[in-house]
């Protein structure tokens, strides 16, 4: 199959088995900063937004996209010009490893748009789907509520 | 194979009668192989049935409505929000849809107990067109194979009140059991109460014997430690824990349920 794929603003034509994961399709066509993690929507890892809305790529048939644009974290920020949430990670100490990292800022993303001002409590639930093996969490949701600040300074 | 995106329930209904076709809602509980024996993959998601609406004192939610949708648009305290809220993780309830959920009614369900207590309706085109029982539906599957569910609906409001819990190994986990009571009562009596286990043998279990004793009964004159004592569920072992402890658990749930409505009576 070949499709289009509006991926982080740009439009890509893209060739696909009919039964692809749209994280196959994203690793495959070299956006690995969507991360493989257990492919069965536990981890977070493949965390992606499709029209804002935060998915896991590995539970999303590539062919089932259709037009909805696709955001991977570097859809929001690069190394150079990095998003305030991404800056928050760093700041915070949230980042180890870094495998859960951009399911982290992306679902921290997803969250900000709906709620700038987010308890710990609606945190929690934002990022209920992420799994992080490394930090215990805490630095993490520090980070979120720093992001929440830096985002409310930058607007 | 092929995937088809049709825009109207008349396109739908015509290419439910192809041989080989498959329905994709949210495509979070299909495998690979059942897309790759497909001749035909229906994507339902350009049906206009991405709504949740109240029409008169009836809730309607169309088939593509996503959980979160769900969640949004629902009094925050409903019977539905409570069960939802811990239903997989948010990024899958943004993609698992109503009638996805309601097709597959799988063991681990959270929606069956709370369907069945509000006496939810499906409507349905293909093989059969209609609206049916959401019940008629668990106890004949094979029937509606070859159908889509394009609407889950419900009374609103009314005088019931409601409690749901569930049991899993962890916050993100499938569903062991769920544990569904709802009440409606005519001034201090109960007019009609409906008790509903899921993840037992059976798949799910009404209390009927339970439900009968509480008619025209005041919530504080029943005995709660007594009130469960003749129950048999039976469950299979599973990952949560052994069929005796699981069914222990169900009791365990089921009388938390009963003292969290007395007391908020
Ligand atoms: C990690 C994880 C944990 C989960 N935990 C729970 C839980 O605890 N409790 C719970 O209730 N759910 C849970 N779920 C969700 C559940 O297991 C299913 O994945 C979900 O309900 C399927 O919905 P869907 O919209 O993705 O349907 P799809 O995957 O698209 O379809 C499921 C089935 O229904 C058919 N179908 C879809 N839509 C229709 C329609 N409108 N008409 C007719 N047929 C249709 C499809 O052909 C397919 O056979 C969990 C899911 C995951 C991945
Ligand atoms: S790789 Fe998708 S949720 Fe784990
Ligand atoms: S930083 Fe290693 S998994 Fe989160």
């Amino acid at each position: 199959m070949k499709a289009s794929f509006n991926i982080n603003g740009k439009v890509h034509e893209l060739e696909f088995a009919p039964h692809a994961r749209l994280l196959d399709l994203l690793r495959d066509n070299g956006f690995t900063e969507v991360k493989c993690g257990c492919r069965e929507g536990f981890c977070g890892a493949c965390s992606v937004l499709l029209d804002g809305e935060l998915v896991n790529s590995c539970m999303v048939y590539a062919a089932s996209v259709g037009e909805r644009k696709i955001t991977t974290v570097k859809g929001i920020g690069s190394i150079h010009e990095p998003h305030p949430i991404q800056e928050a990670f760093v700041e915070a100490g949230a980042v180890q490893c870094g495998f859960c990292t951009p399911g982290m800022v992306l679902a921290t993303y997803a969250l900000l748009q709906r709620n700038p001002d987010p308890t710990d409590e609606e945190i929690k639930e934002a990022l209920d789907g992420n799994f992080c093996r490394c930090t215990g969490y805490v630095k993490i949701i520090d980070a979120v509520k720093l992001a929440a600040r830096k985002v409310k300074e930058n607007d | 194979m092929e995937w088809y995106f049709p825009k109207s329930l008349e396109e739908l209904a015509e290419l439910l009668k192809e041989e080989g076709v498959f329905i994709h809602a949210g495509g979070t509980a299909i495998k690979e192989e059942r897309i790759k024996s497909a001749k035909r993959v229906i994507d339902i998601s350009s049906l206009p049935l991405n709504y949740v609406k109240k029409d008169g004192d009836i809730w309607r939610i169309g088939a593509t409505a996503t959980l979160s949708r769900v969640m949004d648009s629902l009094e925050s305290d409903h019977l539905l929000v409570k069960a939802l809220k811990c239903t997989a993780t948010t990024p899958l309830r943004n993609r698992i849809t109503v009638g996805g959920s309601v097709f597959l009614s799988p063991l681990w369900s959270n929606f069956m107990g709370p369907l069945l207590a509000l006496d939810a309706k499906l409507n349905v085109v293909g093989k059969l067109n209609g609206t049916y029982s959401y019940e008629e539906f668990l106890s004949n599957k094979a029937k509606f194979q070859g159908c889509a569910v394009t609407e889950v609906n419900f009374q609103a409001g009314g005088s019931t009140c409601f409690f749901f819990d569930r049991f899993a190994r962890t916050a993100n986990d499938y569903s062991a059991l769920t544990v569904t009571l709802g009440f409606s009562m005519k001034g201090d009596v109960v007019d009609e109460a409906k008790i509903v286990v899921t993840g037992c043998k059976k798949v799910y279990e009404r209390l009927n014997a339970v439900e009968a004793g509480f008619k025209g009964k005041s919530l504080k004159a029943i005995d709660p430690d007594r009130l469960f004592d003749d129950v048999k569920l039976e469950f299979a072992d599973k990952p949560a824990g052994s069929g005796p402890y699981l069914a222990e658990v169900a009791r365990v749930l089921l009388m938390r349920g009963f003292d969290a409505l007395a007391s908020a009576r």
